[in-house]
C-alpha cells in the first residue's frame, strides 16, 4: 500500500522535500507511520517530530479532509492512497 | 509602602494642552487589582475617557503600558501595549508590540505613559529618565515612520534610544493608522491616528535604571529552564527561528483555512508563491529579536530583482503574507515585500489595509466600485500592483477611494451601500484578521466576544489548530474560549508574548503563569487568583464598550459571510457557523463570564464578586 505525506516547514527540510510517498503494510496506524517517518529521515526528522521528554511534538494531522487529534486517533490505521498532512505546533502572529 | 518586584510604581502623565508633566504613583491594592499592562490602561481608559465623546477628544487619553514582567529575563516580556478609545471601533482597543520601546519605558523609570491633551503644534516627546520635554517636531511632521525614526536617532547621537512614532496616515487620522515603535508595529485599532489628534508625532526614550524582580535568584533559575525548554520545543526552538510565522501559511492553505479573495475561499491555489518556504529561500536576509527574546522569529527580507528591487522590510509575517496576499488574490511576494514596507513607512495596520483592499476588491468584482470610482485602476483579485497603489492612497489619505477605505471596513460598507455589507468581513469594525472563524469554532467564539473585535489576540485559535483541542467538536466551545481569553487577558498584563503561548500555556492559566507572577512581583496568587484579575479586566473592558457604544447581545455576532456561505472547497469545505452555533457558543460563554444571557452584561452579582460595585450603576441604571 502507497500513501502520501506532506511535510511543511523544518520537516520538510529534514526529508528534503514537501511530499513523500510511503510503501507501508496493511493495517498500520498513524502513529506507526510518524515512526516509520522518522526511521527513514533519522535524527533531524526526530528532532521535529519528538521532543525532549520523548513526547510526541506534532497533536494534529490532517487524513485525507479530516482534521484528527493525533492522541486521540493514534491507532486509526491507514489505506492504500490516504494523504496525510503533519501540522506543525504553533500558530502564526 | 508599595515593594512590590518587576514595578516601578510610577505611571508618567503628560499633558499636551498644557506642556504638563507629572508622576503619579499609584497604589498596592491597584497593583493587586489590576496587575499592570492592559489591566492598569483598561481601569485608567473606563475612568478617564469622557463618556460618549469622540476618541479623537482631546481629554481622553493615550496610554503606553509596560508590565512587570518587561524588561526583565524573562523569555517573551519584551512587549508593551497602547491602549486607547478607537476611532475605529469607537470601543475599548489595546494594541501590543515587540522590540524594546517598553523595556526602555521601565529602565526610565515608568510602567506607564497616560497622554491626554493636545499640542497647538506638532510636537514630539522626549524621555530620559526623570526629565521629560515636549519639543517642536515641525521638521519631522510629514516624514515617513522610519525617515522619522532615523532623523530623531542622528539628532540624539545616540543609535539604541526607543521610538514610537506615527506616519503620514497618523497625522492625517485615518482610522486604521498605527503606532511604529523601531521596525514593530502597534497595529489595530488606529490608535496612531489618535496619537496624530493629539499632534504628537514621535516618543523618544531612553533609561538608565534597572528592573527589580521579587525573587531574584529564582528567575535567573526559571529563565534558564524556559530558554532551554524552548530550545528543545520544535516550534520555539526550530520553526519559529527558522521560518518565523510565515511557515503557517502552506499549512493553513492545506487545511482549507487560508482567507482568499475576501474569504470568498479558504484555498489559495498559488499559496505555494507567498509561503515561508519561498520567503526563506529567496528574501530572507537575517533573523530579528525583541530585546532579550531566545526565539528570533522575526525575518528581515529584501527583494533583490524585478519591479520592486530593493525594497525590505521586518516581515512580512504571517497575517500581512494573507492580509495582502491570499486576500487580495496576490500571488506576488515581491509586492507583499513592498507592500508591508510601505504600511510601515505610513504607519498603517498590514491587517486591516489588507483586509479592506481585498474587500474593495470584491466591490469592484460585484460592480458596487467601477473604473470611475478607482480612479482607472483595475482592482481585480490578483492584480499586486493594485495592492500596492491602494496602500498608497490609503496612507496618503488620497481622496476619493484612500479616503473612504482608510476609514475601515465597517464605514466603507455603510458608504458604499448595496450587498457590500455582506461581504464585510469584520467584528465590531475591526476587520478580521488571517485565522477562519468558519473552520476553527473557537475562533468563532474568539471573534464574536471579543472586547477589541477582530482580532486573534483575545480567542486564540492555536490549540484547535495544532490538535491540543478537538477542532471538530463544537459543544463547549464557548467556555472553553473564554479559559483561553482569560490567559491572554492575564498575558497582555504581565506582558507576555504569544509566541511563548505553548510553553506558558494554550488553553488557559497555568501554574507557569502564577510562577512568573510570584518571580517577579512576589505576589502569592494562585490560578484562581489570577482567574479573578482576568475577569476583573475583561469586564471593565467589557463595561466600557456597553458605555461607549452600547454593546450587548447583539453586538457579539460575526461577519454575514461566515453565517451564511459555507466555505465552497478544501479540506473544511462546507464549514459556516450557523445562528444555532453562534447561539449556543453565547450562552455557554455568558455562563462561564457570569453575564446575563439575555442582554449580554455582567450581572450584578459578577461586578460585586470582583469588586467592581462601581460599574453596577453604570451598566444596569
Amino acid at each position: 500500500m502507497l500513501v502520501k505525506v506532506n511535510l511543511f516547514a523544518n520537516m520538510r527540510e529534514a526529508a528534503g522535500k514537501s511530499q513523500v510517498q510511503c510503501q507501508i503494510t496493511e493495517g498500520l496506524t498513524l502513529r506507526q507511520l510518524i515512526n516509520k517517518i522518522i526511521e527513514i529521515y533519522g535524527e533531524p526528522m526526530r528532532a521535529q517530530l519528538i521532543d525532549h521528554t520523548g513526547s510526541l511534538v506534532v497533536q494534529a494531522v490532517l487524513l485525507n479532509n479530516r482534521i484528527l487529534q493525533l492522541d486521540k486517533n493514534s491507532d486509526t490505521k491507514l489505506n492504500d492512497g490516504d494523504e496525510i498532512s503533519f501540522i506543525v505546533p504553533f500558530e502564526g502572529g | 509602602m508599595f515593594n512590590y518586584g518587576g514595578y516601578t510604581g510610577v505611571l508618567l502623565r503628560v499633558n499636551l494642552s498644557t506642556g504638563e508633566t507629572k508622576e503619579d504613583r499609584y497604589s498596592r491594592s491597584f497593583a493587586e487589582k489590576y496587575l499592570g499592562g492592559n489591566g492598569f490602561g483598561a481601569r485608567i481608559l473606563y475612568d478617564e475617557v469622557i463618556p460618549k465623546t469622540d476618541a479623537f477628544n482631546p481629554q481622553n487619553p493615550l496610554i503606553f503600558m509596560a508590565g512587570p514582567c518587561t524588561g526583565t529575563s524573562l523569555p517573551g516580556a519584551s512587549r508593551g501595549v497602547v491602549i486607547g478609545k478607537s476611532p475605529l471601533t469607537d470601543g475599548y482597543m489595546e494594541s501590543n508590540f515587540g522590540g524594546h520601546f517598553a523595556a526602555e519605558l521601565k529602565y526610565a523609570g515608568y510602567d506607564g505613559l497616560i497622554i491626554t491633551g493636545k499640542a497647538e503644534k506638532p510636537c514630539y516627546m522626549q524621555i530620559q529618565d526623570d526629565k521629560v520635554e515636549i519639543r517642536d517636531a515641525a521638521h519631522l511632521w510629514g516624514l515617513n515612520t522610519y525617515d522619522t525614526q532615523l532623523r530623531l536617532r542622528t539628532e540624539f547621537g545616540d543609535p539604541n534610544i526607543a521610538t514610537a512614532c506615527i506616519g503620514r496616515a497618523g497625522e492625517r487620522l485615518v482610522r486604521i493608522a498605527c503606532v511604529i515603535l523601531g521596525v514593530r508595529a502597534a497595529g489595530r485599532g488606529g490608535l496612531g491616528a489618535v496619537m496624530g489628534s493629539k499632534n504628537l508625532k514621535a516618543i523618544v526614550l531612553r533609561g538608565s535604571r534597572g528592573v527589580r524582580a521579587a525573587h531574584m535568584e529564582e528567575l535567573m533559575s526559571y529563565t534558564k529552564d524556559l530558554i532551554e525548554r524552548m530550545k528543545t520545543n520544535p516550534g520555539t526552538g526550530q520553526v519559529l527561528p527558522v521560518y518565523g510565522t510565515p511557515s503557517v501559511i502552506l499549512v493553513n492553505n492545506k487545511l482549507g483555512m487560508l482567507g482568499t479573495s475576501n474569504w470568498q475561499s479558504e484555498v489559495f491555489d498559488k499559496a505555494e508563491r507567498i509561503s515561508g518556504d519561498l520567503m526563506k529561500e529567496q528574501f530572507t536576509v537575517s533573523n530579528d529579536a525583541c530585546i532579550g527574546c531566545p526565539i528570533r522569529c522575526g525575518k528581515h527580507t529584501l527583494v533583490r530583482s524585478g519591479p520592486y528591487a530593493g525594497a525590505s522590510t521586518l516581515g512580512p509575517e504571517y497575517e500581512t503574507l494573507w492580509a495582502l496576499g491570499s486576500n487580495c488574490g496576490n500571488d506576488c511576494l515581491e509586492s507583499i515585500i513592498k507592500g508591508d514596507r510601505l504600511c510601515d513607512e505610513y504607519g498603517i495596520d498590514t491587517v486591516s489595509t489588507g483586509a479592506v483592499i481585498g474587500f474593495a476588491m470584491e466591490c469592484y468584482q460585484t460592480g458596487i466600485l467601477t473604473p470611475k470610482d478607482t480612479d482607472g485602476i483595475q482592482l481585480n483579485f490578483g492584480n499586486h500592483e493594485a495592492v500596492v497603489t491602494m496602500i498608497q492612497r490609503i496612507g496618503e489619505r488620497s481622496s476619493g477611494l484612500g479616503e473612504l477605505l482608510g476609514q475601515g471596513m465597517k464605514r466603507a460598507a455603510e458608504a458604499l451601500g448595496q450587498d457590500s455589507w455582506k461581504f464585510a468581513v469584520h467584528a465590531k469594525g475591526l476587520e478580521i484578521p488571517a485565522h477562519s472563524a468558519r473552520g476553527i469554532p473557537g475562533m468563532a467564539v474568539g471573534y464574536a466576544t471579543s472586547t477589541r473585535g477582530g482580532t486573534h489576540q483575545d480567542g486564540r485559535p492555536t490549540a484547535e489548530r495544532v490538535g491540543a483541542v478537538d477542532i471538530n467538536e463544537i459543544t463547549g466551545k464557548g467556555q472553553y474560549q473564554v479559559n483561553v481569553q482569560r490567559m491572554t487577558t492575564i498575558c497582555d498584563s504581565l506582558i507576555l508574548c504569544r509566541m511563548t503561548e505553548g510553553i506558558y500555556g494554550l488553553t488557559g492559566i497555568t501554574e507557569e503563569h502564577a510562577r512568573i507572577v510570584k518571580c517577579i512581583t512576589g505576589m502569592d496568587l494562585k490560578v484562581k487568583d489570577l482567574v479573578e484579575i482576568a475577569d476583573r479586566i475583561w469586564n471593565l473592558e467589557r463595561a466600557f464598550n456597553i458605555r461607549e457604544r452600547g454593546e450587548s447581545r447583539d453586538s457579539d455576532t460575526l461577519p454575514y459571510r461566515f453565517m451564511h456561505e459555507p466555505i465552497p472547497a478544501g479540506a473544511c469545505k462546507g464549514k459556516v457557523v450557523t445562528r444555532d452555533m453562534l447561539e449556543t457558543y453565547l450562552n455557554e460563554a455568558y455562563e462561564e463570564r457570569g453575564w446575563d444571557k439575555e442582554t449580554g452584561y455582567p450581572t450584578r452579582e459578577t461586578l460585586f464578586r470582583l469588586s467592581l460595585d462601581e460599574l453596577v450603576d453604570d451598566i444596569w441604571r
